[in-house]
């Protein structure tokens, strides 16, 4: 589905990415993880097309086509979606008017039908029910005055209606609760049950996420680039070590 | 396109003046009443606007500005206590606007929620003079979305006298530039004589937020389509102040 070969990210001129190697397949489900500042998060704009990722070299391909000079709501349209840390707050843009103009915006790229509004509520309602969330956030504001959880539930929403078939988290697990996490990862593994092809790529600091989302692949990484692999076991041995303990220099050499 | 309607119409009255009308015109809302009124200016005018507000009333006083000729106006207003006056500012096209407001009695109110929303060559000017004289209330805001080659100039005077301690005057500006050959010129002023207060003031001038654009664009939103939906978010914001969501979407229709 995604594979990045030799990848040379800059941010303001300062290299992020260093020769970042990944490759994707269909219904994989990936975690990367390292220290603040490894470039995870740059990875995953850099996949989305945001303006700030300078690629001064290398691919990414993704389902074949070669999608680094396409907008980011042409990747978004191809079927990427990125879950935002901190979503920005959009005031005046009523949520619910947004989540059916994406949701049209992917059928016209599509050249499928567009929804009228009952079409759309229609769907929405579903989505809510099948996930028990509520419909509180979709008079208001886009993410505007959400709280950090809400947010959170927001995003979720999004991936819902929009089935990608690229899932990218960047900390959705961050400053959530038990329960919260819980009904994330209930999102993600129903989006998973429901079309195997999905692949997900997480990031995440801690453990919980993927305790109730098992990884095939738990990458490290540092200054840029991937320095250790491993399965959901390496997810573990670092939430006993830390990165200090982990060896990661002798791996590089 | 349907022509908008606006189901109640009892406490509200609709101007339009599509003709030269150089006259003085008086509104004048009665003790513990609330009255809309909507001046149309279709129409190259000059003319006089006194806007008198007494106690414990609200006067509602919205102005759309669509005269394709430079429209010229001048409001003197005058609110009681416990009275408050607000007043949308809607411009599409040219006009000068000067507007002089004394708060001489105690907890009166002066809401100004403008909306410059120019294209071509517009230009749209206003001169903002309030005058605090007892405990009151002054909150000017104007979002400015500027295309073409239009250009509008606004400046805000604010004055807190000795007599109007624990008033609150605040002054806003928002300006968003859509082309290289569009011009603001803003001038916020706050002339403060006494310490116990709430006042301030400020004035961007910018494009339109890239992250947001950047925001949408990953739902699948194309860029052009998410520049329009963060400009009428801008402009929703000045709807909203209206409340009423039956005079909202009548004056959307209009603008």
């Amino acid at each position: 589905m995604l594979k990045i070969e030799n990848l040379n990210v800059e941010i303001n001129g300062k290299k992020i990415l260093n020769n970042f190697n990944l490759e994707i397949k269909d219904g994989e489900v990936h975690a990367l993880m390292g220290t603040n500042g490894a470039g995870k998060s740059t990875l995953v704009k850099a996949i989305s097309g945001h303006y700030d990722t300078d690629i001064t070299s290398g691919t990414i391909t993704y389902n074949g086509k070669e999608i680094t000079k396409l907008s980011p709501d042409t990747r978004a349209n191809e079927g990427i979606f990125l879950s935002f840390q901190t979503p920005v707050e959009v005031p005046g843009v009523n949520n619910s008017y947004f989540l059916k103009t994406a949701v049209n915006a992917k059928k016209a790229y599509n050249k499928e039908e567009e929804l009228d509004s009952m079409g759309f509520m229609k769907i929405l309602k579903e989505k809510l029910k099948k996930y028990n969330l509520d419909n509180s956030l979709l008079k208001r504001g886009l993410n505007e005055g959400f709280s950090g959880g809400e947010k959170k539930k927001n995003e979720l929403l999004q991936l819902l209606l929009l089935n990608p078939d690229l899932i990218m988290l960047d900390e959705i697990d961050s400053g959530l609760d038990v329960d919260a996490i819980k009904s994330v990862a209930e999102v993600i593994n129903g989006m998973i049950a429901d079309d195997e092809k999905k692949s997900i790529l997480m990031i995440t600091h801690y453990d919980r996420l993927m305790e109730l989302i098992k990884p095939d692949f738990v990458h490290i990484l540092q200054d840029g680039k991937i320095v250790k692999t491993g399965d959901y076991s390496l997810a573990l041995e670092l939430d006993e070590k830390g990165f200090a303990n982990l060896g990661l220099e002798d791996e590089k050499a | 396109m349907k022509k908008p309607e606006l189901k109640n119409k009892v406490e509200t009255l609709i101007n339009t003046y599509k003709f030269l009308n150089n006259d003085t015109t008086s509104y004048e809302v009665q003790k513990n009443e609330v009255l809309t009124i909507i001046d149309i200016i279709d129409a190259d005018l000059e003319f006089i606007r006194e806007l008198k507000v007494n106690d414990n009333a609200t006067l509602n006083y919205i102005k759309i500005g669509k005269s394709k000729n430079r429209s010229s106006i001048k409001y003197t207003n005058k609110i009681g206590e416990n009275a408050t006056l607000n007043i949308s500012f809607f411009d599409i096209e040219s006009s000068k606007n000067e507007v002089e407001t004394k708060l001489i009695n105690s907890s009166s109110s002066l809401n100004i929620n403008g909306l410059i929303d120019l294209q071509d060559d517009a230009k749209v000017e206003y001169d903002v003079k309030t005058n605090h004289q007892n405990k009151s209330l002054s909150d000017i805001k104007f979002k400015n979305l500027l295309g073409g080659k239009s250009s509008a100039k606004l400046n805000m005077f604010s004055i807190v006298e000795v007599t109007a301690a624990f008033s609150k005057a605040f002054q806003n500006s928002q300006t968003i530039l859509l082309s290289d050959d569009s011009f603001i010129s803003v001038t916020p002023h706050l002339e403060i004589l006494i310490d116990e207060l709430e006042a301030s003031h400020g004035a961007t001038c910018g494009d339109l937020d890239q992250d947001s654009i950047y925001y949408l664009q990953s739902r699948g939103i194309k860029e052009e389509d998410a520049k329009v939906m963060l400009l009428n978010a801008l402009r929703n914001e000045v709807y909203e102040t209206l409340g009423n969501e039956d005079l909202r979407e009548y004056l959307k229709g209009l603008v």
